[in-house]
Order: structure tokens, then C-alpha cells, then sequence
């Protein structure tokens, strides 16, 4: 286990921003390895030399942990596979939702369900769904345009 | 508001409601983050060395930084006795008094730790050329700074345990306090960890100052000397906040004998990638002669050459146009899957090439295997772009990171209008097989081996 400094910013960043970005992660990865992506992405950020200048810490925050999710999943893809030895998509952990509708979340990229996520937990508008994940506004449309259109196969 | 806007909010309050609470910092001065992460080969243990050494910097001790923010260290849970310390105390060193004066922690708890970082520091240097070498999977420090010297050590094999032990005691690590042991054996979860797999064992990982990378990065390697086997190389940063991982590598070797390894990644958001740039080039390459380019948006970094360590990042062509920059962004520009029925797909996929015939703009693509009625499985081999000057190879990615076992479904590619409207080729291969899977116009895509 790598521990990593936190000084007194660090401390209030992420003091402000936790509860949400849990479940951000968990809207990512799955509520079960969310503490574990969270803690790998601040430890990975705070340990960065972008992290002190950082002029949106929140915004900074909240990338880590997609691109913290994105190295899991990868990770946790390749060992199902391997393990399982069988074509599974993403083993999302879903609690209280049909296996089918996990499947389907499982089937979002980790940029679908971040923006599906703020979207839909946050009611983040496009606008500032872009801001907080550095992309263009007109990204974050079609990734929930997409997202929407694969969710509809289940939901609709 | 839809139904389906309302179903899919149910779903993510589902979702979020069932989310832990967040990892909680220790309640008293020190406070600390814990990670996950462990060494797991040899760029796992450069991050964990790096993360030691930030422990240090940013805590200022090394270097004395007086303006730095007072740091509160991360180590061990602190003993419950929080003595005040006392800065008058001229028996501890001036960076123990510091630490404690930040920490709150005892003048003898300081020193403690920063002992126990110490010699964590100094083992990690020790390991670092095990590591290099490729025989060991897994090691970690005790992460109790009072017991910091301890370390265990997963190698690859029986024979291994041995030398590793002799070569550890050659380090000066207390055989007492190591434990080295045969990991157990679970395959690669990390795509550094297939860097301690066959054939990319005795890479090297070589250092130079990185220019300022923003935007897309393209490794385009040429070799006058006709190579047979699978050649990796890599270059990311060494420490930034996506870490910048970019190091995919792959072979593509032509008919004339030439070799062209572009690499492509798409965690390439590295804005604020101003760290060394690291290359990792397999024993293959560096034998031979080389000319290595590495390129960014439309700008140009050659980096040369021959032999080993001597190679060298030259920045001479280096061009960072700046925008308009063609961000690696897969959704601009994918609009229509084309399947194809697959044969047997069992293994893991390369994606080795893809060219169209009149490169114009970035275009993207995006293969995936559907086996569950959605675009579900696979999909995350995505790459895009580069153009090219000479419109030989506009467009080229190779990836390492799909693993598509006991796929019988159909074979995709997401292909946009740009791609789709033009002539392009596409390479894959299939463990060693290579399947060649083309198309002239359109979304039609035709499979074939």
C-alpha cells in the first residue's frame, strides 16, 4: 500500500468533494470497488505536480477518477476474461437492478456512464458536465445521446 | 422530461444510493491517502519510487523548502501519544524537527517515520534493478513505517527465489526482514504487467526531458533491418495526473522490410504533461539500428538512436502547432457500426493498422465484438487519426488492450463518415494469425483471412 501526502488543501478538497465523488465512482466501477478507485485516483493526483497549481481542483478531481475507472475496468475486464473464459461484458455490480439493465450499464463506456452519471445524479447540464471533464460540449451530448440510445434497448 | 430519462435516473440513484461512503481520512495530523496501488513490474515500481520520493519533496525535507507548505506526512497510523514537539530539541536533525512541528507528532515519532521512508526509499532504489530485469512480479515495503525494512517479494519462478534473496543481500537488505516467495500464478491485469511477459522482458526504460505534450502523441518507428518478432515500445510520462500512460506498441512490419511501430493510447489527455518523457523499447529494437519519430498533432519530435541507453530524445523537429489540436475524442465522429460474422476469435486482438487511402482529416474507429446484443464487449480498442505527410500511413493505431475470449458473435467496426467515405484498409490480427478485414467504400466491411 502506497501512502500518499495530503497537506491542508489537499485535506479540504477532498473533505468537500468526497461524498460525491464516491459516487462517482461508484457510478463508474460499481459501488463495491468505488472507495478503492477513489483512493487510487486521489493518491494518484495528489502525488502529481498539477495537483497544488490545480485552478479546479473539483474538476481535476473528478478526471482522476474517470481515468482511474478507465485503468480498472480494463483490469477487471481482462481478468473475467481470462477467468471466465467466456464473452461477459463488465461485471457492474448492481444492487436492485435487473441483470439485464446492469448489462447494459456494463456496456457503457466509463465516458458514457461519467456523463450519464452527472447528468442524471448531479443534473449537471451539458455545459458543465464538459467543464468538469474537460471536453467539449458537444461530446458530452453524444456520449449521452449514445448512452441513452443503448439504455433504451433495456429500459425502453 | 422522457420515461426513459425517469427510468434512467432511477437507475443511477439506484446506483449512487448504493455507493459507499468515501474513503475516510485518519483523524489525527497525519493525513494520508491510502492507494491501492503495489508494485507490479517494472513501471509500477517507478510510479511506487515516485511516490516515495514525493513523500519526501513534498514534505521539503530533502530539499530544505522553507516556502513549501507544511506537509502532513503519510505514513503509519501515529501512536496515541501526540507529545507536542519541541523545535528546541538539537538532537534531532533540522528535517525531523520540521516534520514534527508539521505533523504534530513527537520529535522521536518523526524521526521514526522518516527513517522508516528512508529506508523504503533507499530499498526501492535497490529493487528498481531487480525489477528491471524481469524476475520479479510483485514486491512491497511493509507499509507500517515502523517495520518500513520489511519486505516481501513475489517472484516468477522457484529458481528465481533464490537469486533474488542473494541479490537482495547483495543490495543490503536484511535477509531477516525479506520474504520472497513464487507468486502465485495469476495472469497480468495491468497492461505493464505483460511488459514481464515473453518477448518484452529486458526492456529499458530510458529518461530525457520531455518537451510540453498537449494533445495527441503518435510514435512512428522505422528500422532499416527487417524484425520478426512483436517490437513494444512506449513513452508516457513519468508522474502526472493521468499519468499519461501512453506506451502501446505494436509490429507492423511491411514487405520491403521496414518496420513501422505507431503507437497510439487513448488516455492522451496530458495536458499538463510537462514531467520527463519516459520510451520503453524492447531488446529487439534497440539491437538493431533505428530512427525513431515520435509525433504529436501535425508537429514532429525525431528521436534517435542505435544502441540501448544511448538512445536519445531529440527535440530539434520538435513542433507543438497548438490548435487546432485533434483531440483523440472517439465520439465526434463514430456514427455506424459495420459487423461482420467472425470466425473464430478466441485470443487476443492487435489492431495493427488502418489507412485510408486519402487522409484528409482525423477520422476515428472504434472495433468491437458484440456478443450480447450490444456493443458491449471490446469496444474499448478505439483509436483514431494521424495524418501523415506522405500519405502512406494516414491512420494507424496498435493496441494490446482488447481481450476478446470465446467472442462468437459479430465483429464491428466503428467507422466514421470521414473513414467511411473514403477507401481504407484495416490489419488485425489474432494472437499470431492475422486476419485482413477491408473495405473500399462505405460502411460494408468485408472479413477475411
Amino acid at each position: 500500500m502506497v501512502m500518499v501526502v495530503m497537506d491542508e488543501k489537499s485535506v479540504d478538497a477532498y473533505a468537500a468533494h468526497a461524498d460525491g465523488l464516491v459516487r462517482f465512482a461508484a457510478g463508474l466501477v460499481g459501488p463495491s470497488d468505488a472507495q478503492d478507485v477513489l483512493s487510487d485516483a486521489m493518491a494518484r493526483l495528489m502525488s502529481s505536480r498539477v495537483w497544488p497549481e490545480a485552478e479546479n481542483p473539483k474538476a481535476l478531481m473528478y478526471r482522476a477518477v474517470l481515468s482511474e475507472s478507465r485503468m480498472f475496468i480494463r483490469s477487471r475486464r481482462r481478468r473475467l476474461s481470462r477467468e471466465a473464459r467466456t464473452a461477459v461484458a463488465d461485471a457492474y455490480e448492481m444492487p436492485n437492478i435487473a441483470p439485464e439493465v446492469s448489462r447494459a450499464v456494463a456496456g457503457l463506456s466509463p465516458q458514457q456512464r461519467a456523463v450519464v452519471f452527472l447528468t442524471y445524479w448531479d443534473d449537471l447540464d451539458s455545459a458543465s458536465v464538459a467543464t468538469l471533464l474537460g471536453v467539449s460540449e458537444g461530446t458530452v451530448r453524444k456520449q449521452l445521446a449514445r448512452a441513452r440510445d443503448r439504455l433504451r434497448r433495456v429500459l425502453g | 422530461m422522457s420515461v426513459l430519462d425517469d427510468q434512467i435516473r432511477e437507475v443511477v440513484k439506484t446506483i449512487a444510493e448504493a455507493a459507499p461512503n468515501p474513503p475516510v481520512l485518519d483523524d489525527d495530523p497525519i493525513r494520508t491517502m491510502p492507494s491501492t496501488r503495489r508494485i507490479g513490474g517494472p513501471v509500477m515500481a517507478i510510479v511506487s519510487f515516485a511516490v516515495v520520493i514525493g513523500v519526501f519533496v513534498g514534505a521539503g525535507f530533502l530539499f530544505g523548502g522553507q516556502d513549501q507548505t507544511p506537509a502532513t506526512d503519510a505514513t503509519q497510523p501515529p501512536s496515541p501519544d501526540t507529545t507536542q514537539p519541541s523545535t528546541t530539541d538539537s538532537t534531532y536533525p533540522v528535517e525531523v524537527v520540521q516534520f514534527a512541528e508539521a505533523s504534530g507528532l513527537s520529535l522521536a515519532e518523526a524521526a521514526e517515520i522518516l527513517e522508516g521512508q528512508m529506508s523504503q526509499n533507499e530499498g526501492y532504489e535497490r529493487l528498481l534493478g531487480l525489477v528491471g530485469e524481469g524476475i520479479i512480479v510483485e514486491a512491497a515495503f511493509h507499509d507500517d513505517y515502523a517495520r518500513a525494512d520489511e519486505l516481501t517479494v513475489f517472484v516468477v519462478d522457484e529458481p528465481a527465489v533464490a537469486l533474488v534473496e542473494d541479490r537482495l543481500a547483495e543490495a543490503g537488505l536484511d535477509p531477516a526482514k525479506t520474504t520472497v516467495e513464487v507468486a502465485p500464478e495469476t495472469p497480468p491485469e495491468d497492461p505493464f504487467d505483460w511488459l514481464d511477459a515473453e518477448p518484452f522482458l529486458g526492456h529499458d526504460w530510458l529518461d530525457s526531458p520531455g518537451p510540453h505534450i498537449w494533445g495527441a502523441w503518435q510514435l512512428v518507428e522505422s528500422n532499416s533491418a527487417s524484425l520478426q518478432v512483436p517490437v513494444l515500445a512506449g513513452f508516457g510520462t513519468r508522474w502526472s495526473v493521468e499519468a499519461c500512460p501512453t506506451w502501446l506498441g505494436d509490429l507492423l512490419t511491411s514487405a520491403d522490410g521496414s518496420v513501422t511501430v505507431t503507437v497510439y493510447e487513448d488516455s492522451l489527455d496530458c495536458g499538463e504533461a510537462t514531467e520527463t518523457v519516459e520510451e520503453l523499447i524492447v531488446d529487439v529494437v534497440v539491437e538493431n539500428e533505428g530512427d525513431f519519430e515520435v509525433g504529436f498533432q501535425n508537429g514532429v519530435m525525431t528521436w534517435t538512436g542505435a544502441v540501448g541507453s544511448d538512445l536519445a530524445w531529440r527535440m530539434d523537429d520538435s513542433i507543438n502547432s497548438g490548435p487546432p489540436v485533434y483531440p483523440p475524442n472517439r465520439s465526434e465522429a463514430l456514427d455506424a457500426w459495420a459487423g461482420s460474422p467472425a470466425p473464430d476469435m478466441e485470443g487476443t486482438w492487435h489492431l495493427l493498422q488502418v489507412g485510408p487511402e486519402e487522409p484528409a482529416a482525423p477520422v476515428s474507429l472504434e472495433v468491437g465484438v458484440s456478443t450480447m446484443g450490444f456493443d458491449g464487449l471490446c469496444n474499448d480498442l478505439q483509436g483514431l487519426f494521424a495524418i501523415s505527410t506522405d500519405n502512406q500511413l494516414a491512420m494507424s493505431l496498435a493496441s494490446t488492450d482488447m481481450a476478446c475470449f470465446d467472442a462468437t458473435g459479430d465483429v464491428e467496426a466503428q467507422l466514421d463518415q470521414t473513414l467511411g467515405e473514403s477507401g481504407y484498409m484495416l490489419r488485425i490480427s489474432v494472437e499470431d494469425d492475422v486476419m485482413t478485414w477491408s473495405s473500399q467504400a462505405g460502411p460494408q466491411v468485408v472479413w477475411s483471412r
